[in-house]
């Protein structure tokens, strides 16, 4: 393959980037071919030696998010053509839009809302004997001192159920905190490149961390 | 080499090849120990990765008629390469306890 095959390959694959992102990466690529050929090898060589156009593309591409590959997908290369179509298409994809970011929102919330509603409720069963202490308090001078004693039994059973239940919500609420953690991340991921690695962003060192492309605090 | 630790050496290396000399692509795909396998499809998001972390920086030259990307390292990145070598003996000792535990 020639330098000039290769190169409009790599403009094919990339086609789906911003076209600034395209000619950064064409531009790193076309010179690492001339030093190979300065260095001795032949154009062919040149080329061969960069591997296969798709892998070295994959490579590139993964470091642009799907929303920002999608608009560039969307770009049709005329400004006045994108705001025109942005417009006559707004009754389309603001509702979708709308819709999809309140649906990830509802998502996010109804996952705190059940670990809010675990601690409450994990609360009240501890909580109980209060009740049911009181309730044999009122009830003992009276002619049903029975109903009382029944009473401070059976919440101090709840409240005994409540105080190990309390290790279960603590896990439980620590999983799905884990778990709106991953949701979160995963709507970011489509915007903006995230790290994988846990841990990777949180050591105490004073320099930023690595930033990855599409970082918005570079 | 774990794909891990590859990533984490090849950034050093690459950092380190710039040390005292700027350097450019193909001359830092040279450069780089044989063994991390760097490649410019690999270092090239690499490059992005640590010019946004200004742990270097990109100019170009005109050379044979043609432009050519190079890279500079800045105190940043000097920084980085610094905490890197610094935590040698901390590494060291993992590898002695691994090894300790492979041999028992």
């Amino acid at each position: 393959m020639t330098k000039q095959e290769f190169l409009s390959e790599l403009a094919q694959a990339l086609s789906g980037l911003p076209h600034a992102e395209a000619q950064q990466a064409l531009a790193f690529y076309e010179e690492a071919i001339n030093d190979r050929m300065e260095d001795g090898l032949s154009e062919e060589e040149a080329v061969a030696d960069l591997g296969p156009v798709e892998e070295i593309a994959a490579h590139i591409a993964i470091e642009t998010p799907p929303m920002r590959r999608a608009m560039a997908r969307a770009n049709t290369g005329s400004r006045p053509l994108n705001i025109a179509l942005l417009v006559l298409f707004s009754p389309i994809w603001i509702p979708v839009t709308f819709a999809l970011s309140m649906a990830a929102l509802a998502i996010y919330l109804s996952i705190w809302v059940v670990i809010a509603s675990l601690w409450i409720v994990d609360a009240v069963l501890v909580l109980m004997p209060l009740a049911g202490f009181s309730a044999f308090i009122s009830l003992a001078g009276s002619d049903d001192p029975a109903s009382g004693r029944f009473a401070l039994g059976l919440t101090l059973t709840v409240g005994g159920i409540g105080l190990p239940a309390f290790f279960g919500v603590f896990w439980t609420s620590k999983l799905l905190f884990h778990v709106t953690r991953s949701f979160a991340r995963r709507v970011a991921r489509l915007f903006v490149r995230v790290r994988d690695e846990q841990g990777a962003n949180g050591n105490a060192t004073d320099h930023p961390p690595i930033l990855e492309e599409g970082d918005s605090h570079a | 080499m774990d794909p891990q630790l590859k990533r984490g050496f090849l950034e050093m290396c690459v950092l380190a090849s710039l040390k005292g000399r700027d350097s450019y692509g193909y001359q830092i795909v040279k450069d780089v120990p044989d063994i991390l396998e760097l490649t410019e499809s690999t270092l090239y998001p690499l490059l992005k990765r640590l010019e946004k972390a200004q742990c270097l920086a990109a100019y170009s030259v005109e050379h044979n008629g043609r432009l050519r990307k190079y890279y500079r390292l800045t105190p940043i990145g000097e920084k980085r390469i610094a905490e890197f070598l610094s935590e040698q003996a901390d590494i060291m000792s993992i590898y002695d306890f691994v090894k300790r535990g492979a041999s028992r």
